[in-house]
């Protein structure tokens, strides 16, 4: 009986023991494994970081690569444009000049002198409209290169308008246009004259161009912070479509002007670049039939 | 000699301050042999084992003290069943100013295991640690034997050789202390295993001539004493081993 006893709580002491040894193990085994699964948090945590960040520049290479290529695509359609206004349109006025070179030297007769005058008239149109071209080609290489830097100096807009509409007063003649200037009497201006005088002049060319019997009107508005042009004609107008692609960056085809006027698109790709060289902005209402508003802002800052 | 049967899910006093705490898996026939040196003020843990054993060897650890007493890990060589659950011991004991114990060699692999405190380098040291009490803690270099990183440790108080895998052996009916001849068997074959020639054996048996070895701890293996320790010292000397065995090529 006592040994029974004794055997018997000798083995309860053993299972306690056990248990004891089991229950202590499985602490330390639980223990264990939280650390090795703080060490893999760690590690994910540091894997995910790393992966956000991996994620976040190779965002920032890939849209630097797509704004290249979009800009790469740009610089490449205006470049083909250019070459083909090198191949066709720089030539037309050549052409045209050829031409009126043989009607003078076939019709050209003491008394025909009234003639004359007519051809005179027409050699200095295309001659004009070549020398703007050339005058743009240059502006736009010159700008291509990076030297588009705005040189500001103090003039009389009014000024320079006039001298601008004596270039054009024949051609404008021709097609019975009148070209008006409305400015504040001695207005004088701070900007690059030579830009401003480019934006004025593709602005004002266009005008004449695609208005017949009709007016011109440039306008000077002085505003708080900026100076405001208006080259306002009573022409064709423009047709919606065209009106939304007019100003985004890239060469718009031109169509052709009232009189047969050819275009390249360069005068207002150039009007949008020289005026936001100077921080200006460039813009256009118009309504088919209805004529155009061109209107462009220059910053009194300088 | 021992009466009674050793009970392995216990840890056991080698000596009255030297302690095993390590794990016997009979079925598996898996074991490793960490041990504790308990001195007055410090507590050194030799070699805590791997991550399968950790919970085991660290429930024999709590059974003889608290792990926050341990102030010393040594590490004798780098290798997973030796010392791959280093990080988590670490964390366990939690002891800022623990050191690990190691050849400057190691301190670089060492630190694959994710460790956190600081290395005492044994050869930065003069190849010694003095304990607080004045025990001092002697160091060889053992490159060759068979981790180029390793080392062992000798006891001047208690005159014992923690020797690493030097001494060890593989047994199908492993003690904890040697008893028998068979000891010896397996040695044999874990050395010719493990250790490229019997010159390199040789130096490092001359090298241990200047120590009184009463007993020697591998990690794994027997613990040997008494008789033992001469005659498997002279056992090894004249051991073949590694290229030896092949005709002095690779095999």
């Amino acid at each position: 009986m006592k040994e029974s006893i004794l055997t018997t709580g000798g083995r309860h002491v053993s299972e306690v023991r056990d248990i004891n040894r089991s229950l202590a193990e499985k602490a330390l085994n639980m223990r264990c494994q939280a650390y090795l699964s703080q060490v893999k948090a760690n590690l994910l945590t540091a894997t995910i970081y790393g992966i956000n960040n991996s994620k976040k520049s190779l965002q920032r290479e890939l849209d630097q690569k797509t704004r290249l290529e979009r800009e790469l695509k740009v610089a490449n359609a205006t470049k083909d444009r250019l070459l083909s206004i090198l191949a066709h349109d720089l030539r037309s006025p050549f052409t045209n000049l050829i031409g009126i070179a043989e009607g003078l030297s076939k019709n050209l007769q003491p008394p025909n002198l009234e003639s004359l005058g007519e051809h005179i008239g027409m050699v200095h149109s295309v001659a004009l409209s070549g020398v703007e071209l050339v005058d743009n080609l240059l502006t736009w290489i010159w700008g291509l290169s990076g030297q588009i830097k705005p040189q500001p100096v103090r003039f009389e807009a009014n000024k320079l308008v006039q001298e601008l509409f004596m270039l054009f007063e024949s051609h404008a003649k021709n097609k019975s246009i009148s070209l008006k200037c409305e400015m504040p009497a001695g207005s004088e201006i701070q900007a690059d004259r030579h830009m401003t005088q480019t934006i004025l002049r593709n602005l004002i060319s266009n005008g004449i161009k695609y208005t017949a019997n009709g007016e011109v009107l440039v306008k000077l508005e002085e505003r708080n912070r900026e100076w405001v042009f208006w080259v306002i004609d009573t022409g064709v107008g423009i047709a919606p479509e065209v009106l939304d692609r007019l100003f985004k960056n890239q060469l718009v085809e031109s169509a052709t002007g009232t009189a047969k006027e050819y275009g390249t698109g360069l005068g207002l790709f150039l009007a949008k670049e020289l005026c936001e060289s100077q921080s200006g902005k460039i813009w256009v209402t118009s309504k088919p039939g209805q004529g155009s508003q061109f209107a462009f802002s220059l910053p009194k800052v300088y | 000699m021992r009466v009674k049967a050793l009970d392995y899910e216990n840890p056991i006093a080698v000596l009255r301050d030297i302690y095993w705490v390590g794990f016997y898996d009979q079925e598996a026939d898996l074991h490793c042999n960490p041990y504790l040196i308990i001195d007055d003020e410090e507590v050194l843990l030799f070699d805590p084992g791997s991550i399968p054993h950790f919970s085991v060897v660290m429930r024999k650890v709590i059974d003889v003290i608290n792990p926050e007493e341990i102030t010393h890990v040594v590490l004798s060589h780098q290798d997973p069943d030796v010392c791959g659950n280093i990080a988590v011991v670490e964390d366990l004991i939690g002891r800022d100013d623990l050191k690990l114990v190691n050849h400057s060699s190691l301190t670089r692999l060492v630190q694959h295991y994710g460790v956190k405190s600081p290395f005492y380098e044994v050869d930065k040291n003069g190849g010694k640690l003095e304990l607080k009490s004045g025990r001092v803690l002697e160091f060889l270099h053992t490159p060759f034997l068979h981790s180029p990183f390793g080392i062992v440790t000798y006891d001047h108080e208690s005159k014992s050789l923690f020797s690493s895998d030097i001494f060890g052996g593989l047994s199908d009916h492993w003690s904890l202390f040697a008893s028998e001849d068979a000891a010896f068997e397996s040695m044999s074959r874990w050395h010719q295993l493990i250790i490229p020639s019997n010159r390199v054996l040789k130096d490092f048996l001359q090298k241990l001539e200047r120590f009184d070895i009463q007993r020697i701890l591998p990690q794994h293996g027997s613990i040997l004493e008494g008789s033992f320790v001469p005659r498997a010292i002279e056992h090894l000397r004249n051991l073949p081993c590694g290229i030896d065995l092949t005709g002095g090529t690779l095999p």
